[in-house]
């Protein structure tokens, strides 16, 4: 048995509906925006530990001459 | 069994009556009783989606919070002598883990404004699917 009823009258609930949507919305963006923060700060770490690690390279590079400098001088000197 | 509230519409439509103001009465009235549930379960779904907002808004401002976090540590990133690895490590770990966490956080509110948008947006095949889960509570009509 098919037959067409008048369609109850909403209330408050559609409106809620949309503002549920709204929030799904707020949750996508703060998603997105975490993960891109934590992207940009992984890619920060990335570049300031190879700096580092090229400084700290290029400081063990130069106390290595220096030692090699002294031993030349030493030796100059005997 | 008692009939679902829609199929009490339909029969109070195809009963006979001796006349249409007798037929339209009896129409309006099962119509409204129905109608008068709806309204009371549509209202209890408007509550719950209120208290839902208003607390699932803790956790949007928690990751706006912890975005200012992570950003801040890039900055002190960006200028080494800020803060030194070690403290940088640690506070990198402490960081992602709370990301994990407030993005689950954020999963389940999806979730559950999910499921009460869909009770919200039809209140009536919202109380029809809920006495068809307990058929206990279908009223008399």
């Amino acid at each position: 048995m098919s037959m067409e009823l008048p369609k109850y009258p909403a209330g408050a609930g559609p409106a809620i509906g949309h503002r549920l949507r709204q929030r799904r919305q707020e949750t996508a963006a703060a998603r997105a925006d975490l993960s891109y923060e934590l992207a940009k700060l992984e890619d920060q770490a990335a570049t300031t530990f190879a700096d580092l690690d090229a400084r700290e390279a290029t400081r063990q590079r130069l106390t290595g001459l220096a030692r090699e400098q002294r031993e030349v001088n030493r030796g100059a000197r005997i | 069994m008692k009939d679902s509230p829609h199929v009490a519409r339909q029969n109070a439509r195809a009963r006979k009556y001796n006349n249409s103001a007798d037929e339209r009465a009896a129409v309006t009235a099962v119509d409204e009783a129905v109608f008068d549930k709806v309204r009371q379960v549509e209202a209890w779904t408007v509550e719950n989606a209120n208290n839902f907002l208003a607390a699932s808004q803790g956790s949007l401002s928690e990751a706006a919070q912890l975005s200012a976090e992570l950003n801040a540590l890039r900055n002190d990133l960006d200028y080494t002598d800020r803060v030194a690895p070690r403290e940088a490590g640690a506070r990198y770990a402490v960081l992602q883990s709370r990301v994990a966490e407030v993005t689950a956080k954020l999963d389940r509110i999806d979730r559950e404004s999910e499921w009460l948008e869909e009770k919200a947006a039809d209140p009536y095949a919202n109380y029809l699917g809920m006495l068809e889960k307990f058929p206990v509570l279908r009223p008399d009509l």
